[in-house]
């Protein structure tokens, strides 16, 4: 059984889609901490080097989250990988926009698109 | 006396559940054919609460929940589930239904059952009718570092300016995002002291060092102190750690280009974007946040009483 609280991992042929399922209130709690790694190490053991952000279950998110996927591409950008952000809210839109994180990686509406964007 | 609704597709249900309430249960029942006879016949008159097949041409009970949930927040609505529409009715509670009751069991559980909830929304309805009549107030609170306290507290304050009406809910939202990274900054950067440039050379070790600190003097001991003063024009935050404070002018700025990568000032950024107001004290340990209301977000005179 999953005790994910955060992050949900699935892989889409050769991309990993990791989807938020809860609010990140801070990378200082130790089991958020655990399941970033988790997925890095996931990251790093599958040589991903194409990920899809889902941000459709969580209606907002702030720095914490940010710097959490942040932490994900730092994983890809050695092997040149790619990441795209999907399925924000209105809000989670705009906090990626506030922070620029949209000048870094590509936001877009659905998961398809994203997958599809990877693919090009 | 108390008006329900019965909503059922089925005539014999309808009447078999409309019958039991009206009979034994001291309430006043009108029926509505589906979901969509039901919107009208509630703009006719708002019943003290609902009780909805699940499984319905035009307007399912899902449907018909979000559809009160949003235009009547104050009337429960119950839900009457037939074998196989338990995943929707799962759907239904978590959009906001109050209670369901297999169409089995009516017979020994839905007057029960609609009893303990028109109960339990009366006395809702008459808090909610009072907050909304409230004008000022002010809350005040000293807290660990802790995160788990932080979220809650993030909870209580953002619900707080959306019960005066100071907040919609895409406004409550950015209020909590801002009190959030407030509230974060006062624990990490303010009493824990952990410096965000350890985090631009390994997120773990910064992470590792603020936990380290939680239980350690003099971090340990440090709290942090929150004023939410809140009034029908505003709600105003007050958070201060007891760090030595911080020098703003120092932190890069995250906007700039150069910058994007660099995990430091996204929170203060996040804040100035969310609120209306922000201002430091000179020591740089206490942080003033103001949102203010603006006419989009009367929330509070809008809607039903019910």
């Amino acid at each position: 059984m999953s005790s994910s609280k955060v992050f949900r991992v699935s892989t889409v042929d050769d991309v990993m889609v990791v989807e938020l399922i809860g609010v990140v209130s801070s990378l200082a709690d130790h089991s958020i901490t655990r399941e970033l790694d988790s997925v890095r190490e996931r990251l790093r053991s599958g040589a991903f080097t194409a990920v899809v952000i889902d941000l459709g279950q969580v209606a907002y998110f702030g720095s914490s989250m940010l710097e959490a996927i942040r932490t994900l591409w730092n994983e890809l950008i050695p092997r040149n990988g790619k990441l795209v952000l999907c399925n924000a809210s209105e809000v989670g839109r705009e906090i990626v926009q506030v922070a620029k994180f949209d000048h870094l990686w590509p936001l877009v509406e659905t998961r398809d698109q994203a997958l599809q964007l990877l693919k090009k | 006396m108390p008006t329900i609704l019965v909503v059922d597709d089925s005539a014999t249900d309808r009447l078999l559940a409309g019958g039991l309430l009206a009979e034994n249960g001291d309430f006043d029942v009108e029926y509505a054919v589906d979901g969509s006879d039901a919107i009208i016949k509630i703009e006719l008159h708002v019943p003290d609460l609902i009780v909805t097949d699940m499984d319905m041409p035009e307007l399912n009970g899902l449907e018909l929940v979000a559809v009160i949930r949003r235009a009547y927040p104050l009337v429960p609505v119950v839900l009457m589930t037939a074998r196989g529409s338990e995943e929707l009715a799962l759907q239904a509670l978590r959009a906001g239904a109050a209670s369901y009751v297999p169409k089995r069991q009516l017979n020994t559980e839905l007057l029960e059952t609609v009893h303990q909830v028109y109960s339990a929304a009366r006395e809702d309805r008459g808090r909610i009718r009072l907050m909304r009549r409230m004008t000022e107030q002010q809350v005040q609170f000293t807290i660990e570092n802790d995160h788990e306290l932080i979220a809650s507290l993030v909870q209580y304050l953002k619900d707080g300016a959306a019960g005066m009406g100071v907040c919609d809910e895409s406004e409550r939202v950015r209020t909590g995002v801002a009190l959030q990274e407030a509230l974060t900054n006062a624990c990490l950067h303010g009493n824990l002291e952990v410096d965000s440039a350890l985090r631009e050379i390994d997120h773990k070790e910064y992470y590792d060092l603020a936990r380290l600190r939680m239980s350690q003097p003099p971090y340990a001991q440090r709290r942090i102190h929150v004023t939410a003063r809140y009034s029908l024009d505003s709600a105003e935050f007050i958070i201060r750690d007891e760090g030595p404070g911080f020098n703003r002018a120092a932190l890069p700025d995250p906007t700039d280009p150069t910058n994007i990568e660099r995990p430091c000032g996204r929170g203060l950024l996040l804040m100035q974007t969310f609120m209306d107001e922000v201002k430091y004290n000179a020591a740089g340990n206490e942080v003033t946040m103001i949102k203010r209301r603006s006419g989009a977000t009367a929330v509070r005179s809008q809607g039903s009483e019910r």
